[in-house]
């Protein structure tokens, strides 16, 4: 499959959420788009910024003080003794972290879970605020080590400033498009410190080729028009940022997939190592040792190729896990589906006590 | 002259003498020892993470343990460790006989420099497990980070930090140290890699893919090295369950190469996964990478010491006149053991 016909598949079906959301979500060329964020947010809610060791000295020069959406289970501030599972969510390509909450009011969700009796602490970071609009979840020196940040800096902090149960059967990681394929490279190289991992309609998961055409005309862009490039052209550059990077390459730091026109087997190769479909073959001990797995997908989605690559690749390799097909596109229900799908998942599956 | 040479028979036989009775005294290895020679020890360990490989792998493996000549005296020291990496195509006993790691530890000795060599064997069905983490070989990653190092450190009394755990390996085993090296971080603190092999991802035809996938096992088990080598990478590197007796995909896919293999193999060469690990390469006290100028993997080790540099990774390089493996036994005990003499923690 073309670069460009998987891209505009991504983005058509983004462009879409966009739409069916009613909010400008990629009309705004200079900058991430979406909905804006809650004016205010719920009483269980705390909106902190943490300070991610991870990601200090990345070349982008992008902030190491990451927002971060911690949902709280509406008894958590009266039920002093009590402790709970930590579900871990990654949003997608473009948006930030309170745009998404614009979207999935992580707040009243948890709230509306408490009082069918399931409580549980959702954290999400936000990923989106790097030079190219989306971390890709991934670890470089440009954009800095975001797996460690994930893995490491956020869990520590979220475990010693809150009643967390803090062990792998009671932490969830989750994701949705951008961050669903977070989750899934993070869950392969990261065992240990999740129990239940669930991917929504992920994106990234297949191995990059080669499209001259498009490769070519972001190889001519200058620095300026890349920076005000449009969705596509400008998730292929976070995607350099995150894949291919190259300290010796001021300004950006990265290296491209092509140089005068002509491909980068070496830079290509750095691209493909990264993608989820090529990586699985050499994590599947790793992947077993995870309580449950799981995949949804919309059945309009140009990345149900994908995930249904994913699906049998799983299968293939004995690897127990779900996948949900549901009737949509890549966003149009991405709130619902947090409540339909990501949730009632982990609820089943991570531990209460 | 004749009766000089009479006199020093003599005093020959009264040595040999004394040499008998101190041998009757003592273990040939306490001996060995108290001459100032290392200790050879082969044992099996068994590794939980091979148990169940689609290959029949055994889990138990063979590893050589060289001891320090102190070791049997200086009963309360504990030393720093050197794993070593044998390469394709030879057992670690195989390599024992090219390189004698007794002498080598015995010469580190001499020169002050004690270490224990821990050489684990993976020879495999297809000759060698490119220390590569598959379901069809088996997790040979997990052996060597986890199940060889907690063993050593249970069996040992070695600096069992990674401040006294050195990873070092030739060709296959020099791909594997870089690799281990790259996704565990945290187990060793220096890392030596001689003439590695595979550090640019393996390609294909669909015309080679087709004809390893349809040869008779019987045949490939016994094919030449290089063929041998290509199904030794595809069960490391691109595993199938569904797919006996090979367990494996060969890169072809109805007459067309298959992306998905390709890129399993890409993203198991250490070239292509640099980027996403420098912050772990970062982490390691010393970086050692030699090759020879006769080697034909020159050109990829050379990539791989530029692309080292591009991303500010400090590390030693050397290339030296030689070939793959003429002078291994003297670049182990000349410049790898000294490597590690300078970067291991010594207490």
């Amino acid at each position: 499959m073309g670069i460009l016909n998987r891209l505009g598949r991504f983005a058509a079906g983004a462009a879409l959420a966009g739409l069916t959301l009613g909010a400008p979500a990629f009309a705004q060329p200079s900058g991430p788009g979406g909905p804006a964020a809650l004016a205010q947010q719920p009483a269980n809610v705390d909106k902190i910024k943490i300070h991610a060791p991870s990601l200090v000295g990345n070349l982008e020069g992008d902030s190491t003080e990451i927002d971060v959406i911690v949902a709280l289970p509406p008894n958590y501030r009266t039920d002093t003794g009590k402790r709970y599972p930590v579900v871990y969510f990654l949003h997608g390509y473009f948006f930030n972290v309170d745009q998404i909450d614009g979207l999935a009011h992580f707040g009243d969700a948890v709230a509306d879970e408490a009082k069918k009796g399931h409580e549980f602490i959702l954290v999400a970071p936000d990923g989106g605020r790097t030079k190219w609009a989306g971390s890709m979840w991934s670890s470089s020196p440009t954009i800095g080590d975001w797996e460690g940040f994930v893995t490491k800096d956020l869990v520590s902090y979220i475990d010693s400033h809150y009643r967390t149960i803090a062990e792998p059967r009671a932490r969830g990681l989750g994701g949705h498009s951008m961050g669903g394929y977070g989750t899934w490279r993070i869950a392969m190289k990261h065992p240990g410190i999740f129990s239940a991992i669930y991917g929504m309609s992920a994106c990234c998961m297949s191995a990059r080729t080669i499209n001259a055409e498009m490769d070519g005309k972001i190889e001519k862009m200058s620095d300026e028009e890349k920076l005000k490039a449009g969705f596509g052209e400008r998730a292929a550059l976070a995607s350099a940022a995150a894949w291919s990077s190259n300290p010796q390459n001021p300004p950006l730091y990265f290296d491209w997939l092509t140089k005068d026109g002509v491909v980068q087997p070496d830079v290509l190769a750095q691209w493909v190592a990264n993608a989820p479909l090529a990586m699985l073959s050499q994590y599947v001990h790793n992947m077993r040792t995870y309580s449950a797995l799981g995949i949804e997908i919309g059945t309009q989605d140009g990345l149900i190729d994908d995930n249904a690559k994913l699906d049998a690749q799983m299968t293939r390799f004995g690897l127990k896990h779900s996948y949900q097909p549901f009737e949509g596109g890549h966003a149009d229900k991405f709130a619902e589906r947090v409540r339909v799908g990501l949730i009632p998942f982990m609820v089943k599956n991570l531990a209460t006590k | 002259m004749a009766p000089m040479r009479q006199r020093t028979g003599g005093l020959g036989r009264i040595a040999a003498g004394a040499l008998t009775a101190a041998v009757l005294l003592l273990s040939p290895a306490a001996a060995r020892a108290a001459a100032g020679e290392a200790v050879l020890e082969t044992l099996k360990v068994h590794s939980p993470a091979l148990a169940g490989n689609l290959e029949g792998n055994s889990p138990l493996r063979d590893v050589i343990v060289v001891l320090p000549p102190s070791y049997g005296t200086d009963t309360q020291r504990r030393y720093p460790v050197v794993y070593f990496l044998h390469g394709y195509f030879a057992s670690s006993r195989q390599l024992d006989e090219l390189v004698k790691y007794r002498a080598l530890v015995t010469a580190a000795a001499a020169r002050g420099h004690e270490f224990i060599l821990v050489a684990p064997d993976s020879y495999t069905r297809f000759a060698g497990a490119m220390y590569s983490n598959s379901i069809t070989t088996g997790d040979f990653e997990g052996f060597i980070s986890r199940d060889l190092v907690a063993w050593v450190d249970g069996r040992y009394r070695t600096l069992a930090r990674p401040a006294g755990r050195g990873l070092a390996g030739h060709s296959m085993g020099g791909y594997g140290a870089l690799k281990i090296a790259m996704k565990y971080p945290g187990i060793f603190s220096s890392v030596y890699a001689l003439s590695p092999c595979c550090l640019s991802p393996r390609t294909t035809t669909p015309e080679q893919a087709q004809r390893l996938a349809a040869m008779p096992i019987e045949d490939a088990m016994k094919a030449p090295f290089a063929q041998r080598a290509a199904f030794a990478q595809a069960v490391a590197w691109s595993p199938n369950p569904r797919n006996p007796p090979y367990y494996a995909d060969f890169g072809v896919k109805g007459g067309k190469l298959d992306p998905v293999t390709l890129g399993a193999w890409a993203a198991n060469a250490p070239l292509a996964m640099l980027p996403q690990y420098v912050g772990a390469l970062k982490g390691l006290t010393a970086i050692g990478l030699e090759v020879g100028d006769k080697d034909a993997l020159l050109r990829d080790d050379t990539a791989m010491h530029e692309a080292l540099g591009k991303f500010g990774i400090p590390h030693d390089w050397a290339v030296y006149d030689g070939d793959h493996g003429n002078r291994l036994a003297e670049r182990m005990r000349d410049y790898m053991l000294p490597f590690f003499a300078r970067h291991l923690a010594k207490r």
